[in-house]
């Protein structure tokens, strides 16, 4: 769901920005109120299995890729304003350091999973959960709300895909952006979220939950419901984390590029005939690691190696901006 | 029956006083030998020998350097910045600030090469270097006390008369640092209101603290020549190689191994 510099017009990518700009504010705000210097430090690792699940890519129906994003994860966890700080600041790294989506288009991008996708995920949540769920209905809320705030967020992305031929083409007709209108871009994005990059989500959301609920249950602020009763104990999650992190080459197993992620080589082959003018001619960003890849490494090992950079940058940004909040109060 | 009497002392501009002279006294007693063993890692870490740790500093300083592909750089990187997120966050506010601070310059510096010379990657290529080896610099400057790195160095062939006097003088700058931080703030007590006489007080503390540092000259002189010191510093022990120093060479023999095949991908 990484929307890819040039696939939408400069217009529409500083409309969204904008747009994220007051969403942005409130967020940092509202974290600034709600949480203490150690759970900003958490949603460092937060943040991390956000990278990660976005970096397991899994095949869907018509040969392309997706990948969950984690983002009601982070918000049942710390909240959903903390989760759009979590996501915004990992799609931001992986736009700048890794290529994997656009930098004109981390506005749009953001708008998408780091906005449209925690905050309905936890709206759908406390709907269907309700007052004091048992864990079974708690389970079915999270796993439904995470699913559904997936593909309400790849609904908006197809949205933003599909209105471009019509807002912007040339004289002739053809688009200047993604070529693609509603009645493709939707169906594209809908139905693998909805057959399979959904249900990922979803479990991914439940299983990972459920652990950090019992490994580290101080660090279960917007859910309380759910967190265990142990003690809790980071290392554990640490651990979790640096398993996913060794796994990531898994990603690597699915093959084919992700629908509306395709280079200008690739899009003349999807059968429309013509390369638009606003790709062949847009903004382009030579990020450092392109595509989770080092020269010359082997690619199993420069993915561990991203996945690595991509998690310590996200821990490390987080601290440093704990540093600004407000102390634990003493239990 | 007189009422309470509220005082508001007039403004007087010393910020100079506050933010510069007073900071400079107090920043020697920084040299103090503070905690470093801020993670898991840097506690083992301590325990491989100094010795060990420098020689590899400086390998991992010249190989970045000489790296052509920036692979071996970002490896470098992956690794640090590893190391980096299991310190607090203070410790690493201390060493990330001042190098991504030198990147910025380098990355500007190199600048006009990639204007208008057409080498854009150099800004990149140098910065990225730069950051990550003044990332190791730090880590391992925070990690390692004076007297470790002495002791390093010791091993290595510097004189143990240079070792000694580096010694002396780091202790002798701790006590100092700590007199000028009182003697600062006692200054800056008797300096509340209108004091036009605040510059000649900085002077008689820089004053205080050079007779105090010869007073501290004279009497640990007298001291070591009272314990029957000759002039004659022994030279320290060699180190054995413990179960930690043989994990840590064995780890750090694969940068070269890694830097050789990564040039020969090239």
């Amino acid at each position: 769901m990484h929307i890819p510099d040039n696939y939408l017009s400069p217009a529409t990518d500083a409309v969204l920005t904008v747009a994220m700009v007051p969403v942005w504010v409130h967020c940092a705000r509202k974290v600034h109120e709600t949480l203490d210097e150690n759970k900003v430090a958490f949603l460092g690792m937060a943040s991390a299995f956000s990278f990660l699940l976005m970096m397991f890519n899994v095949p869907l129906p018509g040969g392309t890729t997706g990948h969950a994003v984690g983002g009601t994860l982070i918000a049942l966890l710390l909240g959903p304003e903390a989760a759009c700080l979590a996501v915004s600041v990992a799609l931001l790294i992986q736009a700048v350091i890794f290529g994997d989506g656009g930098i004109l288009a981390f506005g749009a991008n953001c708008f998408n999973m780091a906005f449209i996708l925690p905050f309905a995920g936890i709206f759908l949540y406390r709907l269907i959960a309700g007052e004091d769920p048992s864990p079974a209905r708690r389970r079915i809320a999270m796993f439904v709300g995470a699913y559904l705030g997936l593909n309400i967020a790849a609904l908006c992305a197809a949205i933003e895909f599909g209105i471009q031929p019509v807002l912007f083409h040339d004289a002739a007709g053809n688009a200047l952006y993604c070529p693609y209108p509603l009645s493709v871009s939707i169906p594209a994005m809908l139905i693998p979220h909805l057959l399979v990059a959904g249900v990922v989500e979803g479990l991914s959301t439940v299983l990972i939950y459920e652990f950090v609920a019992k490994a580290a249950p101080d660090y279960v602020v917007a859910t309380p419901e759910g967190k265990g009763s142990g003690q809790t104990k980071l290392s554990l999650v640490a651990i979790l984390i640096a398993v996913l992190a060794v796994l990531t080459p898994l990603g690597l197993l699915a093959e084919g590029t992700a629908w509306g992620e395709w280079g200008t080589d690739e899009i003349a082959e999807t059968g429309i005939g013509y390369v638009p003018a606003g790709m062949e001619q847009g903004f382009s960003w030579e990020a450092a690691m392109p595509d989770y890849t080092f020269g010359g490494m082997p690619e199993s090992f420069a993915y561990v190696l991203s996945a690595v950079v991509g998690i310590a940058s996200l821990v490390i940004i987080f601290k440093l901006l704990s540093l600004t909040a407000k102390r634990p109060q003493a239990a | 029956m007189v009422g309470p009497c509220v005082y508001e002392p007039p403004a007087d501009r010393d910020s100079y006083l506050r933010k510069n002279v007073l900071k400079l006294a107090s920043t020697l007693s920084v040299l103090r030998s503070e905690g470093t063993h801020a993670s898991g890692i840097d506690r083992l870490l301590a325990r491989v020998p100094s010795t060990l740790r420098f020689i590899a500093l400086i390998m991992v300083l010249l190989l970045c350097s000489l790296a052509k592909n920036m692979a071996f750089v970002w490896v470098l990187l992956a690794i640090e910045l590893a190391l980096l997120c299991t310190r607090p966050a203070k410790t690493i506010a201390q060493i990330i600030a001042p190098a991504l601070v030198a990147t910025l310059v380098a990355a500007i510096v190199n600048l006009p090469a990639a204007i208008f010379f057409g080498q854009t990657s150099a800004p990149i290529r140098v910065a990225s270097k730069m950051l990550v080896n003044l990332l190791f610099v730090g880590s391992y400057a925070k990690t390692t006390t004076p007297e470790d790195l002495l002791s390093g160095l010791s091993h290595l062939g510097l004189p143990a008369t240079v070792t000694l006097t580096i010694d002396l003088t780091l202790r002798d700058l701790i006590l100092i640092g700590s007199e000028a931080e009182t003697l600062s703030e006692a200054l800056e007590l008797r300096s509340v209101g209108k004091n036009t006489q605040k510059t000649e007080g900085v002077a008689g503390i820089l004053g205080m603290c050079f007779l105090r540092a010869e007073r501290h000259a004279r009497q640990q002189a007298e001291a070591m020549r009272l314990r029957g010191f000759d002039g004659t510093v022994a030279k320290r022990q060699s180190f054995s190689l413990s179960a930690h120093a043989l994990v840590y060479m064995l780890i750090m023999a694969c940068v070269p191994i890694l830097f050789f095949y990564l040039e020969a991908a090239l």
